[in-house]
């Protein structure tokens, strides 16, 4: 298994899987046309990734601006953060929102108010 | 913005609680209820996930609004209710329309503004700018820009009015403005301004391109033409407090507007002299310059209005009513 890289474009996200870090990030805005096209190796990678639960595993997740189908795929990612958790994995999500926001404060909220993984909500400016 | 949908998922939640019953209580086929049960997972799986997609979708909407209420705030309203109507094609197109162009400036402006701190030309200049786009928006004007404390706005984009109303709904606009500047004059005399902030207007009648202008990257909607350069000309030649505006857009308002007889101006860009009138006010309708004569069993109805016929067709109409008389005795 290899890290896994997409250069951010004006439309869609930079995925950076880091495999010796153990650190996942996702950053930019995301509305491509297909999100679960878009998406697709890279879930495919995570889903593999997230069969061992022996590592310890950090998520960034830096999103300023997503489509409804980039939302659900956010939801299946937290899904499986919170399946790695629930099977005692050591998983942790740094969630990004922007300062002074509410809004953006707000949807990171109302994203994880039904998970039980640990994480955290931090400040970024643009 | 909290999105509280809890309640909208009732009847959802209430078939997975008839579910769990049926299972804890039935004895159905082993394989029956495996496959039931991974249903009910699913289910309230995608119940979560459409909790959430909903909660965000809504928060979504309430930012968007946010940022184009923002947004509305750099372009002119009547731009903008065409952009968020969707009816104005993001593109590099113009239209020819005849409009009335409004230019204005602060007289002496660079010289005040040597004067004063930057917060403190900020706050005057905010303040005048303020109240005059106030009036714009009242008289319905498009605000094309600020240039410092110039200001172009023009009329007739729209094709509800009429080249009249649109050429009188500006110097009606423009009267209102000078009003409004004595108001400002006081106020800032009381603040301790020791100049008297006076404005120059001059508005133009006349064909513009109107529409998109610049790249297909960064665009501008605004209005280029001969009556853009002729309203900024017309302001320079206008006297502090005066409103100048061109012979056509005098011909357009005269019923209703008192201006000065025409001027001759020799005009930077212009090659041939150009007519102007300086604006006076409005004009009063006097009840008592109106004739009017109802008496319908006498065969008699009369109405004169003297604020608008001429003198000498009154008196034409009066010499072939008596001729007329004369001849039937």
């Amino acid at each position: 298994m290899k890290s896994f890289y997409i250069d951010e474009t004006r439309a869609t996200p930079k995925i950076d899987f880091n495999l010796k870090k153990n650190e996942l990030s996702i950053i930019g805005d995301s509305y491509p046309e297909n999100a679960s096209i878009f998406y697709r190796e890279a879930m495919e990678w995570l889903t593999e990734y997230l069969q061992n639960k022996d590592r310890k595993v950090t998520i960034n997740l830096q999103l300023t601006y997503w489509n409804t189908s980039s939302s659900k795929v956010i939801t299946d990612i937290l899904e499986m953060i919170q399946a790695y958790h629930d099977a005692k994995g050591d998983i942790f999500l740094n969630w990004f929102y922007e300062e002074d926001d509410e809004d953006s404060f707000d949807n990171g909220e109302i994203f994880l108010e039904e998970h039980t993984f640990p994480y955290k909500l931090v400040p970024f400016t643009i | 913005m909290k999105n509280t949908s809890a309640d909208e998922f009732q009847k959802e939640k209430k078939v997975i609680e008839a579910a769990e019953k049926l299972i804890d209580s039935s004895e159905q086929i082993s394989d029956l209820k495996i496959f039931y049960r991974d249903l009910l997972k699913e289910y309230k799986r995608l119940l979560k996930q459409t909790k959430v997609l909903m909660k965000v979708s809504d928060n979504q909407q309430h930012r968007l609004k946010i940022i184009t209420d923002r947004l509305g705030k750099y372009v002119s309203y009547q731009l903008f209710k065409k952009i968020t109507r969707g009816k104005e094609k993001v593109e590099l197109t113009t239209k020819r329309k005849k409009l009335t162009v409004f230019f204005s400036d602060i007289k002496d402006f660079s010289y005040i503004s040597s004067h004063m701190e930057g917060e403190e030309l900020a706050e005057f200049l905010n303040s005048y700018l303020d109240e005059m786009t106030k009036i714009v928006i009242k008289y319905g004007g498009n605000l094309d820009k600020y240039w410092g404390d110039a200001i172009l706005a023009f009329f007739g984009d729209s094709a509800a009015a009429t080249d009249e109303e649109n050429a009188l709904q500006c110097v009606s606009m423009s009267i209102e403005m000078q009003k409004k500047m004595k108001d400002l004059q006081k106020k800032w005399f009381d603040k301790g301004y020791q100049e008297p902030l006076q404005i120059r207007i001059g508005i133009a009648t006349g064909y513009c391109a109107v529409g998109n202008f610049g790249s297909s990257e960064r665009m501008d909607y605004t209005i280029i033409g001969n009556p853009v350069n002729f309203a900024a000309r017309l302001e320079s030649a206008a006297e502090p407090n005066e409103i100048l505006i061109s012979h056509e857009t005098w011909g357009l308002v005269k019923n209703k507007i008192n201006c000065e007889s025409y001027i001759s101006l020799s005009l930077k860009g212009f090659h041939k002299e150009k007519l102007a009138h300086k604006v006076l006010g409005f004009k009063k309708i006097s009840e008592k310059k109106l004739i009017q004569i109802n008496d319908p069993d006498n065969g008699i109805n009369l109405f004169i209005d003297l604020n608008k016929a001429e003198k000498d067709s009154v008196k034409k109409i009066l010499s072939d009513i008596e001729h007329s008389l004369t001849s039937h005795q």
